[in-house]
């Protein structure tokens, strides 16, 4: 499951160019989101999207929100992803609240903002606005009141107005991959507003700059959002979006085979089979997490043995139905690594020399990200087992999963079925400390790679290249603490008349499909 | 009556109180809910922090219970720790769809149930009493989410005649009950005809005959009354049923209820909306059951309820 708060802690292609002022656009101009409107397009379009949000608020709300707030809220920037012929994704930049930016110091990032905008309720949008919402995101306090996780508030230093229209944002160290976050996941929040209202009643009827504001909400039932006619660019294609909330994925594709949803979000390739399956605008990185504390895996020939034992292009065609590819790292970064080969003989062969044939291992998952784990989880026993090993497969909720994940090493199961969306905008800086750093949520420490990824942050260019391509082959080829599996693409099951080419992305825009 | 109701009205407290120190005790051993609030991969232990003392979930078991009892007896429920509103609000603003849910699939299994009852029941050992008892034996057998799953396939993907989930008309209300409603069906056909049969060859009916009484009469008149009172318990009991089931139904066919939020709140570990979920249901179970007991009152003359 792609969550809001997955996008959040993604970071930017810095590396790739992105350091550089971007290229100015006109004001007023529409953003390049590929949908125009349709003189046949209906006038309430029903989406079929996985949970209903607690709440509208933005930047820390995980759960169904991103698909539903990023209509009413909008970004500086957007971004389309493409995969290139290495396999590399390559982002382009779209200019929303933002019009460039730059950095004029190392801890300083500078945004020229868009003129004439302005919010559903009137108000116009100025760096102060942007202010306001790096306020609420910053505010550590606030977040705990609302039962939320403040997750970026220590990467930031603060916001500074300049002037009405620029806006600079500090980070307190220098940290090329802050700049991601302040691209696309930024959005505008109406001061005065928020000042009047208070956060909380904000976030059951919120207000922001995009094509479409709050119109209703039924809870249970449907959000209702409709057109805004005071929208700066192209007006949104449809009056009226419907959001309704299905959690079961087969139930989810069914609504759009009974013509009650146009659109039913990642329903996963087997749903989507037969139907106009619209693939991309979100993936994930799917894999084992192997501890290397465990008696068994902590020796690096068994985890060597592991990553032989998957046949990860069968995996791809079968369970995927092709819509997946086989992976070596974090998905569609810019290193050239090798997947490991589907190479038994030479697995069950580490294993005895490991001394850990009939060994049993626990694989825990439950993360319900992707609608395909079950099946996986089965494959990865037969696999494992095919080379001498025995495996227990134990799924938990995602509550416990989450706790399981959380323990010290010590305590850790061998194997943990983990897929993530780190590293989806072609940069892995904070992912590496996060899957592969002492202090992060993986099961391995290397003090050496710590120090490593923190030197990473601080370069650029083909400096930064170079040093994550050593960092990706020792990972890889030294310490082996993952099986990186899959790439897995989102699939959507969309009406017969929905016509979309969807990037890569790391997220859905609903502007990339057209309904008819 | 009045401390007979009285007595119902307390004992039925006494279960809820009961369930309520269940709840709260079992729901912290099985998981802590910070785990799912918060992002595994992007927390710090600073929001940790932040999140404990914000929710109070950083004091010991006992004093949050004691808090906690003390708040439920001046009827509050506290906050959702999800949706940050009164999880008496956010369980509330669902009875009405499960008391419509529950209540329809009553009416249907009663209004099916009872005249294929009698129908089977006039001629026991027939081919049609045959068939209703192997009918109804599967039927019971069936699990309801079972049932959920085909009537969305055929009947609102392949047929197109119902919409496949939600809520808002009536059109919306009729899968979720012919889902829920086999189960109920079954019990009520099985009991009331077996009743009806033994009734049918009790003296009184001899006598009823006799009289020059018709077959519907003898039936309608002087059998049903007494044949319902083991049906009638069958009822009450139906409630429990389809309170448990509903909480697979309404979340597969995303029918705003009281079940579905239930679930959601023991998935997120939410306990106060749990808790209030769980007194609400308590509530409802301990009604059906008072309005069992006065219906067997009503039925039968030598049953007094003191």
């Amino acid at each position: 499951m792609q969550t809001r708060r997955d996008v959040l802690k993604l970071f930017g292609v810095a590396a790739a160019g992105g350091l550089a002022a971007c290229a100015p656009a006109a004001p007023g101009s529409t953003p390049a989101s590929g949908v125009q409107p349709t003189a046949s397009a209906p006038a309430t379009v029903t989406i079929a999207n996985e949970v209903e949000p607690p709440d509208l608020l933005p930047y820390a709300n995980g759960f169904g929100g991103w698909l539903i707030d990023r209509q009413i809220y909008e970004p500086l920037f957007d971004m389309r992803m493409s995969v290139n012929a290495q396999g590399v994704g390559e982002v382009a930049w779209i200019p929303r609240l933002a019009l460039s930016y730059e950095r004029v110091d190392p801890l300083r990032w500078r945004f020229k903002l868009r003129p004439n905008v302005q919010f559903h309720n009137g108000e116009p949008f100025t760096a102060q606005s942007i202010k306001a919402a790096f306020d609420v995101l910053a505010d550590r306090q606030l977040a705990a009141r609302l039962k939320k996780s403040s997750i970026l508030a220590s990467s930031y230093a603060g916001a500074e107005v300049v002037d009405d229209l620029t806006v600079d944002i500090l980070t307190p160290t220098p940290n090329a991959e802050a700049l991601s976050f302040l691209r696309i996941s930024l959005v505008a929040l109406p001061p005065k507003l928020l000042a009047e209202k208070g956060v909380e009643a904000f976030a059951e009827k919120p207000v922001g700059t995009g094509r479409y504001q709050m119109a209703s909400w039924s809870r249970g039932q449907e959000i209702r959002l409709s057109r805004f006619a005071g929208y700066w660019g192209t007006k949104a294609p449809v009056e009226t979006l419907r959001f309704i909330a299905r959690p079961d994925a087969a139930v989810r594709a069914q609504t759009v085979r009974g013509g009650e949803a146009l659109f039913a979000y990642n329903v996963g390739s087997e749903q989507a089979a037969g139907g106009n399956a619209l693939v991309g605008g979100g993936f994930q990185s799917s894999g084992i997490r192997l501890n290397n504390a465990h008696p068994v895996t902590g020796d690096v020939r068994v985890r060597r043995a592991l990553n032989l034992a998957i046949d990860r292009a069968a995996i791809a065609r079968t369970i995927f139905r092709g819509t997946a590819v086989p992976i070596a790292f974090f998905a569609f970064q810019p290193v050239k690594l090798e997947p490991y080969g589907y190479k038994p003989d030479e697995a069950r062969k580490l294993i005895d020399e490991a001394g850990a044939r009939g060994a049993t291992l626990e694989l825990v998952y439950g993360e319900t990200r992707i609608p395909e784990e079950d099946q996986l989880a089965e494959v990865y026993k037969a696999a494992f087992e095919a080379i001498g090993l025995k495996v227990t497969l134990r799924k938990v909720e995602p509550v416990q999963y989450n706790e399981i994940g959380a323990r010290p090493f010590a305590d850790q199961p061998p194997l943990y079925m983990e897929t993530t969306s780190s590293g989806n905008y072609g940069e892995v800086g904070n992912s590496l400390r996060d899957k592969y750093g002492c202090a992060g949520t993986g099961t391995f420490c290397n003090p050496d790679l710590d120090k490593q990824y923190t030197e990473l942050a601080a370069l650029d260019g083909d400096v930064r290249l170079s040093r994550l391509q050593q960092i990706a082959d020792r990972l890889h080829t030294q310490e082996v603490s993952r099986v990186w599996v899959v790439a897995v693409r989102q699939v959507h099951l969309a009406g017969p008349n929905v016509k979309a080419n969807l990037p890569a992305n790391a997220y859905l825009l609903l502007d990339d499909l057209t309904f008819a | 009556m009045i401390r007979y109701l009285i007595g119902r009205v307390l004992s039925g407290l006494a279960v809820v109180v009961a369930l309520i120190v269940l709840t709260f005790f079992a729901t912290h051993f099985i998981g802590d809910p910070l785990n799912l609030m918060l992002d595994r991969e992007t927390s710090t232990e600073a929001d940790r922090q932040a999140l404990l003392a914000a929710t109070g979930l950083d004091r010991p078991l006992w004093i949050q219970f004691v808090e906690y009892a003390g708040n439920l007896a001046r009827g509050d429920f506290g906050r959702s720790l999800w949706q940050n509103r009164p999880a008496a609000i956010v369980v509330l603003e669902r009875v009405p769809a499960t008391l419509t849910l529950a209540g329809a699939t009553l009416a249907f299994s009663v209004a099916m149930g009872v005249p294929i009852a009698m129908l089977a029941a006039r001629q026991p050992g027939s081919r049609f009493d045959l068939a209703v008892t192997t009918i109804t034996t599967a039927m019971g057998s069936m699990a309801p989410f079972w049932w959920a799953l085909a009537l969305i396939l055929v009947v609102a993907v392949q047929l197109r005649w119902l919409p496949t989930s939600g809520s808002g008309t009536w059109q919306h209300l009729i899968l979720p009950v012919l889902a829920l409603a086999p189960a109920p069906i079954a019990r009520i056909t099985q009991i009331l005809r077996a009743s009806i049969v033994g009734e049918l060859r009790q003296p009184y009916i001899a006598t009823a005959r006799a009289k020059g009484a018709g077959e519907r009469q003898v039936l309608i008149g002087h059998v049903l009354r007494n044949a319902a009172l083991p049906a009638i318990t069958v009822l009450g009991a139906q409630v429990v049923g389809l309170l448990s089931s509903a909480v697979l139904v309404e979340t597969i066919f995303a029918w705003p209820g009281v079940g579905q939020v239930a679930l959601q709140a023991v998935q997120r570990r939410d306990l106060p909306v749990l808790i209030a979920a769980v007194f609400y249901t308590g509530v409802i179970v301990a009604v059906a059951n008072i309005l069992v007991d006065l219906a067997y009152a009503a039925l039968d003359p030598r049953v007094r309820l003191t």
